[in-house]
Parts: structure tokens; C-alpha cells; sequence
């Protein structure tokens, strides 16, 4: 584990001249050029999903697909919010706790999940989803219940600092989890999506790397749904269980393609936007893009974007190539 | 190296293992053979860790090993191959060798450095040239020399072999034995070898043990064995001398 | 008697009725996936469109639920049939995860088109035995959700027929076990694929009719019920006709027992019946009557 850790040191050094950064530089003026806080308001969901998809997709690397990542986000809204309410902690102080009780339901869930595969490890998940959106109604005294929270917004409702503030932590997600690709960890997962049996037999802990993949993909999720309570500066389990949180990461990944860096990234930037447009021009069933989106990508694209990408730079398969589960 | 002693394995009503008990020493080339159904890969799989016997002591390098997890197993040093060769499809070649250089080795080695060791492994078995390439565009004979690779990107000193040669042609065949044979010659690594390609096992190992519904028949050497009375009859009805 | 056990009964009965109807989608759901490897999250849309088909007809042209279920049936049918000819059947041999992603695009498309189309308003249909109890003993419970009930019942007697005792019904049990000797021995997998998809359509259709005269229609109810489905076909096992049936009665006792005896209600109920379905999971993966992988 230290191993990673330095490798993961090395490679942030050497990292200068990638995408990667040119992507947050390009991020980090969007503001200049996006005036209306609306637009912004876009530009800043579009990055919570970001990190929420590229987190998914890390778990899904390891090949275990989650239905339930809402709940990561979720509990990192309440956390940050009920530090608040009942101990006055500073919301910028709170969120580190979300990235906490986030991992903490992560190996709960992971563990749960140990023994479970595919859709009963997709059901599962969903149902922890589920249930523990269903505690948060059901305990109203302490968090508010269906009706929620209110709570005062972050910056006092500043616009362009909750942007960068998100900015910063999308950087953060996004470095740690393109590392965690570069290094040896990364192997691993990949090894246990395409062939349990094998990886046990060249050494490999099953049980270690799934929960080492449930935690890396709930620790940034979880801290965005810290941050995301007090950006709206409101809080209700509909909004914060909901489960597009839970749909929109895997649409994003298959979107972009899956099992990559950018997939989801790409994924992301292109779904967002359009659902937010959407629900202005067309309140009602606006999320009816979201079923379109998915079955046209699933029926004619299903390795997504990048692949389709590749294909076309004629790109020799350098790089591991996402979108079939192993076959022999 | 090897212990095992009085392994029994049931499945439900099905006993695969009865009471099977042998001895391995350091540097052997062992066949397993056996009729279709003997218990063979089941007793590999005892071995290795995937499956726990119901009764029965293991013991590798004088550990016991029963009960251990598979991964365990792996890291104290023993290989295996599948009898459907199972390469990691979504991964290149080198990096198919590197992982297990990584997680199974005997140091612990960073990404960059199991690399190049698992380019090295790779050129050993003429593979070099394809380390970039994931095994989809392997033939088959590449594909089991992969999965040789890999298994010996853990430098084990066990290795289990699961019909290694089915489905090859005459020729691929003295290939793959002349590989096998290297290994145990030039790595010293001791090798257990399930077949059924009689003429290529019987030429090369230095021991043969014979399972039969579970229980071992017959033990001793290729020519002691052919001509055992039991093994005969357990064949019998079976094509002989196959390949 | 004592109000107490009176109530209990009561509340067992309710149970009992309501998992009926559960039970009628959950076997559905099950042959589909004993059938076809595959897990439909559309499948609560084909209830949704039935229950809002047997409404319009009702509405606007007054047939009774009872009467439109073999139009909700052949309707539903044939949606089935498009669905599976054009999304679902391309797919085969693709990664697992693209059917659990393809079936919840369709679900959220038909949920979404279906609240354009129809708001999100609550529909009912207002048959003349709606309100009418029906007494038992000291026990009374509504006649509607007893003939809902009842035609669940055959229905459900109808398909396990069809399952156990026609060749049809012999080719999807082979097809389930095995499908590479089925194909051998001359099955048209293919074309059972798609009838076994469109007869699961079909009875998550008429699932639908009786939702629309017992409980309510709106876009979203068929993926509420088509997640506690899921829940009571894991239960009682993947593949097993009478898991399903066990599952989905005991869901209708937990939700009826947990909204009369557990303080706030039915609240409680979805906790109470996913923790359940995950202790089934851990302790005993294949579901109470499923078979051992």
C-alpha cells in the first residue's frame, strides 16, 4: 500500500505536460466565459458527475457494477450537513467527514457484497441504495425527514468560488483516480473484472482489491455530495438518494466508454448539459433523454465514444480495451 | 515438496477423491493421468486452493496448505494452468505476465519493474514481439504458452499443469512438451502435469500416477504403469495411446 | 373474537391478496430470466402500460378491467415483440452489463414518455365493485382486490400449466437448463427468446389491468413494483416458478404487517423487506427455493 502511495507521488510530479492538465486549465477559465450563474450552476454539476462517473467507473473496473453509488453521495450530503446543524463544524471542515462516512458505508458495502456477482451485486447495491434513503425519511427528528434541510450556502451562495471550490475537488478526484489507472492497483482490479479464479491463482486477494475498489469509488462521490448541500443550501433524501445519481454515472461511462479515463469524462460533459437544457425547454419528462441517450449508445455504440474514437485514429490496441467482459 | 495424504473431495453425493495420497520430490516431472472424470483437475484444485477437501493433509515444503485462500497458495510458490486456458482478454500480454510478476512474485516489485521482467519472460517463449497485443489475436498454441508464462512469472517451484496439450496439433504438440520439459531442466521447477495425450507424457515425465473415480490405481514409472493390469482395465473401453 | 387476532387475519389476508398480484409479475419476470439469462428492469413498464391501457378503455370507452385483459394481452404482446425484435435480441453475445443498461434506458424512456403523455397524475379505475367489501367471517377486505386476486390466481395456474405440461412450456424449461443441448435437439432459441420475452410482457400486462382497479396508475408504479420483483425473484430464487410465488407472498405479508404493527408504517416496510432480501443473499445466494448453482 505505501508503494502505491509513492508511486502515486511520482507520477503527480511527472504529470505536467498531460490532457489531464490541460483539461483543468481549460476548466479553470471556464468562469471567465460563462457569466451567467445559471451557466455556472451547469458547469458545476457537470463536474460533480465528472467525479461521480469516473468513480464509478473505477468499481466497474474491478467488475463490480453498482446500482446504489447515490448512497455514497448521499451520506456525504447528510454528514457535512449534520456536522453542521448539530456541531457547528464549517461546512469546508465537514466535507473531509463526507470523503469518511462515504468509505466507511463503502466497505460496509463491499463487504456485503463480497459474495455477490452481476445483477444480484447490482440489486444489492441498489437496495442499500434504497434502504438507506428510506432511514433518512423515517427519522425525521434528526434529519429532517422528506421535507429536508436548509441550510446557509457555501461562500454565501457565490457562484464562481462554489465553481472553483468544486474545480479543486474534481482536481483532486481526478489526479488520484488517472494515478490509481497508472499504477500497479489498477492491474489488479482489471485482472479480478476479466477472471476471478485466475487472479486468485497468480496471487492476487479477491476480497482485498474488491473493497480497495468499492472505497476508491466512494470516497470522491461522497465528497461531493458533502459539498453539494451547502452549494444548494438545501437537503432532501429525494434529491441526494435520488437515483439518477446512481443511473447517470453508468450512462456517462457507456456513453463515453467504459473501462477508460476519459469515457466518463467525455460522457459526462456531453449528458449533463443536454439534461440540464432539457429540463428548462421541457420540465415535464425531461429525463425521457436520459432512455434515449442509453439505448441508442447500448444499441449502436456499446463501447462508447472513445472506442469509436480509436477506431477511427486506426490506434493499435496499446492501451487495455474496455467493453467486453473476458471471453475465452 | 509435495505431501498429499489421504485427500478426500465430495461434491453432494459425488466422492471425486477417495483417499488419495502421493508424494512429489524436488525437480520431478510427474504425469497424472486418468479416464475422463478421474478427479484429476478437482485434485488440482484441491491444491491450489480453489476447493477445500473434506479430509486430508497437504503439505508443500513441509506447510500445510489446507484451508489456505488460493491467492495464498500462489505466493508461497505454486503455478498453475487451466485446462481452457483463461488469458485476462481486456489486458496485453505483457501485462497479463506483469500483474502475476506483481502480486505473486517472490519481491515485491513496482509496475515498472514487473514490466520489464515480464518482457523478458515473454521473449523467453518467443512471445516478445506481441507484448503489446491482448490475447484475442493469439493462436491457441500462443495462447496455453501465455498461460505457461504467466504462471511462471510467479518463479514457483510447483507447477501445475492441466492438459496442456489438448486441442494442439502434432506438431505444436512436441513444441509444448520441449517448453515443459525446459522448464523443469533450465528453471528447476518442480511440475505436475494432468494429460491425456498418452505418447508425449509417457516419453517425458519421470513418474506417472494414475487416478481412477477418485482414488489413485497406480503409481510408478511410464513403463511400470502401462503395463499395470488395473491401469489397463481402467482404460479399457478408452481409446489407448492416444495422439 | 379477540379484535386483536381479528386484525391480524385481516392484516394477513391483505398480505396474502396483494402478494397475489405481485406474484402474477414476479413469475413473469422469473421465466423471462430462466429463459433468457437476462434481467428486464423494463419489465414494471409493461405494468405501467397495461394498467394505463385498461384506464383509457375504461375512460373512454367504459369496458370493464375484467373485460379489456385479453386486449391489455395481446397489446402487450405485441409491444413485447417490438421491443425484443429491435433492442433486445441485437445484443446477444454482448457484455452482461449492456442488457442491465439497455433495459433501464427502455425503463426510463417509457416512464418519461408515459409522464409526458399522461402527467404524473394518480389513475384508478372506478369499477362498481371497488368499494364494495367483502366479508369473510369477522373478516372484511375489499372485493376488488379479491377478484384481482382470483384472476391472478388463474392466471398464474395458467402459465404454471403452460410451463409443466405443454411442449411449448417443455422447450423453456429445456431452453433454461440447457440451452446448447435445447438448440441441438432443434429448439428455435431465437424464436423462443422472443415468445418467452412477449409472454412475460404479456402477463406483466394483465398485472397491470388489476393494479389499475385495486391500486393506482401513474408513470412510475411499475418500476416501484419492478425493483420489489426483483427483491422477491432473488428471494426466492432466479429460475424458480414457485420462488417467485413464495417471494412475493411474503413480501405482501411484510408490507401489510409492517404498515399495520411497526410505528410509522409503511415507511418501514422497503427497509424491512431489503434487509431480508440481503441477509437471503448473504446466508443463502440462490433465494429459498432456488437451485444450487
Amino acid at each position: 500500500m505505501i508503494y502505491a502511495l509513492r508511486e502515486l507521488r511520482s507520477k503527480f510530479k511527472s504529470g505536467i505536460k498531460n490532457p489531464l492538465f490541460i483539461f483543468v486549465i481549460l476548466l479553470a477559465l471556464l468562469p471567465l466565459a460563462l457569466q451567467e450563474p445559471y451557466l455556472l450552476y451547469v458547469a458545476t454539476l457537470v463536474l460533480i458527475y465528472i467525479v461521480i462517473a469516473v468513480s464509478w467507473n473505477i468499481l466497474a473496473e474491478s467488475g463490480q457494477f453498482s446500482l446504489g453509488h447515490a448512497a455514497f453521495f448521499g451520506i456525504g450530503a447528510y454528514t457535512s450537513t449534520l456536522l453542521y446543524k448539530y456541531f457547528l463544524v464549517n461546512p469546508l471542515l465537514g466535507m473531509p467527514f463526507s470523503a469518511l462516512t462515504s468509505c466507511a458505508l463503502a466497505l460496509l458495502m463491499g463487504v456485503i457484497c463480497l459474495p455477490l456477482r452481476e445483477f444480484y451485486l447490482a440489486i444489492a447495491t441498489l437496495a442499500l441504495s434504497e434502504v438507506l434513503r428510506t432511514i433518512v425519511i423515517m427519522l425525521p427528528e434528526i434529519t429532517g425527514g422528506a421535507v429536508g434541510l436548509g441550510i446557509p450556502p457555501l461562500f454565501g451562495g457565490n457562484r464562481v468560488l462554489n465553481y472553483y471550490l468544486m474545480l479543486a475537488i474534481a482536481v483532486i478526484a481526478l489526479s488520484t483516480l488517472y494515478a490509481v489507472r497508472r499504477s500497479k492497483l489498477y492491474l489488479a482490479l482489471v485482472t479480478l473484472r476479466c477472471d476471478e479464479v485466475v487472479a486468485s491463482s497468480i496471487g492476487i486477494n479477491p476480497v482485498k482489491y474488491r473493497l480497495y475498489a468499492f472505497l476508491l469509488s466512494a470516497l470522491f462521490p461522497g465528497l461531493c455530495g458533502g459539498f453539494f448541500s451547502f452549494y444548494v443550501g438545501f437537503i432532501d433524501p429525494f434529491s441526494v438518494f435520488n437515483i439518477e445519481i446512481s443511473i447517470a454515472p453508468q450512462i456517462m461511462s457507456v456513453l463515453g466508454g467504459i473501462y477508460t479515463f476519459w469515457g466518463p469524462i467525455i460522457g459526462a460533459l456531453i449528458i449533463e448539459p443536454v439534461k440540464e437544457f432539457l429540463r428548462i425547454s421541457m420540465p415535464t419528462g425531461y429525463l425521457v433523454v436520459y432512455g434515449i441517450i442509453m439505448i441508442l449508445c447500448i444499441r449502436f455504440l456499446p463501447r462508447g465514444i472513445m472506442e469509436a474514437l480509436k477506431a477511427y485514429t486506426g490506434m493499435s490496441e496499446a492501451v487495455p480495451v474496455g467493453g467486453r467482459k473476458c471471453s475465452r | 515438496m509435495l505431501e498429499v495424504k489421504d485427500v478426500y473431495k465430495r461434491f453432494g453425493g459425488l466422492e471425486a477423491l477417495k483417499g488419495v495420497s502421493f508424494c512429489v520430490n524436488k525437480g520431478e516431472l510427474i504425469g497424472l493421468i486418468g479416464p475422463n472424470g478421474a478427479g484429476k483437475t478437482t485434485l488440482f484444485n484441491v491444491i491450489s486452493g480453489l476447493l477445500k477437501p473434506e479430509k486430508g493433509i497437504i503439505k508443500f515444503k513441509g506447510i500445510d496448505i489446507v484451508g489456505l485462500r488460493p491467492y495464498e497458495i500462489a505466493r508461497l510458490g505454486i503455478g498453475r494452468t487451466f485446462q481452457l486456458s483463461r488469458p485476462l482478454m481486456d489486458m496485453t500480454l505483457l501485462d497479463n505476465v506483469a500483474v502475476a510478476c506483481i502480486y505473486g512474485g517472490r519481491k515485491r516489485v513496482g509496475l515498472k519493474e514487473a514490466r520489464s521482467i515480464a518482457l523478458e519472460k515473454l521473449r523467453l517463449v518467443g512471445l516478445a514481439d506481441k507484448a503489446h497485443l491482448t490475447p484475442k489475436s493469439l493462436t491457441l498454441l500462443e495462447r496455453k504458452i501465455l498461460e505457461i508464462s504467466r504462471a511462471l512469472a510467479l518463479d514457483p517451484e510447483l507447477l501445475l499443469l492441466d492438459e496442456p496439450l489438448s486441442g494442439l496439433s502434432p506438431r505444436e504438440i512436441d513444441m509444448h512438451v520441449s517448453l515443459i520439459k525446459k522448464i523443469r531442466e533450465d528453471l528447476g521447477v518442480t511440475v505436475i502435469w494432468i494429460e491425456h495425450v498418452m505418447r508425449a507424457i509417457m516419453g517425458a515425465v519421470d513418474r506417472v500416477i494414475v487416478l481412477h473415480q477418485g482414488a489413485k490405481i497406480a503409481e510408478g514409472s511410464p513403463r511400470e504403469v502401462a503395463k499395470d493390469s488395473n491401469v489397463i482395465k481402467a482404460y479399457l473401453g478408452e481409446e489407448y495411446a492416444k495422439g | 373474537m379477540d379484535p386483536s387476532i381479528i386484525t391480524f387475519f385481516q392484516v394477513m389476508m391483505c398480505g396474502l391478496l396483494v402478494g397475489g398480484l405481485y406474484a402474477l409479475f414476479s413469475v413473469g419476470l422469473n421465466v423471462i430470466f430462466g429463459v433468457m439469462k437476462i434481467i428486464n428492469f423494463a419489465h414494471g413498464e409493461f405494468l405501467m402500460l397495461g394498467g394505463y391501457l385498461t384506464y383509457f378503455l375504461f375512460m373512454l370507452a367504459n369496458i370493464d378491467p375484467l373485460l379489456s385483459i385479453p386486449i391489455t394481452m395481446a397489446l402487450l404482446f405485441l409491444v413485447g415483440f417490438l421491443i425484443e425484435k429491435s433492442l433486445i435480441k441485437p445484443l446477444a453475445g454482448g457484455p452482461p452489463y449492456s442488457y442491465i443498461l439497455l433495459t433501464l434506458g427502455i425503463s426510463i424512456a417509457l416512464q418519461n414518455i408515459a409522464l409526458i403523455l399522461w402527467t404524473g397524475n394518480y389513475r384508478s379505475v372506478p369499477v362498481w365493485y371497488s368499494a364494495l367489501p367483502l366479508s369473510i367471517g369477522p373478516i372484511s377486505v375489499g372485493l376488488s382486490l379479491v377478484v384481482a386476486f382470483t384472476v391472478a390466481v388463474i392466471l398464474t395456474a395458467i402459465l404454471y400449466v403452460l410451463l409443466k405440461r405443454t411442449t411449448f412450456g417443455k422447450s423453456v424449461r429445456a431452453l433454461s437448463q440447457n440451452p446448447e443441448l435445447a438448440q441441438a435437439m432443434g429448439i428455435n432459441v431465437s424464436k423462443m427468446y422472443t415468445l418467452t420475452f412477449c409472454l412475460g410482457a404479456m402477463v406483466a400486462g394483465v398485472a397491470g389491468s388489476l393494479v389499475a382497479f385495486t391500486m393506482y396508475i401513474f408513470p412510475s408504479v411499475g418500476f416501484e413494483i419492478a425493483i420489489k420483483s426483483f427483491c422477491i425473484v432473488i428471494l426466492g430464487g432466479l429460475g424458480s416458478f414457485g420462488g417467485a410465488i413464495v417471494g412475493a407472498l411474503l413480501l405482501g405479508l411484510a408490507e401489510s404487517f409492517t404498515s399495520v404493527y411497526l410505528p410509522g408504517g409503511s415507511g418501514w416496510a422497503p427497509v424491512v423487506f431489503f434487509a431480508v432480501l440481503l441477509i437471503t443473499l448473504v446466508v443463502k445466494p440462490q433465494g429459498l427455493l432456488g437451485a444450487k448453482a
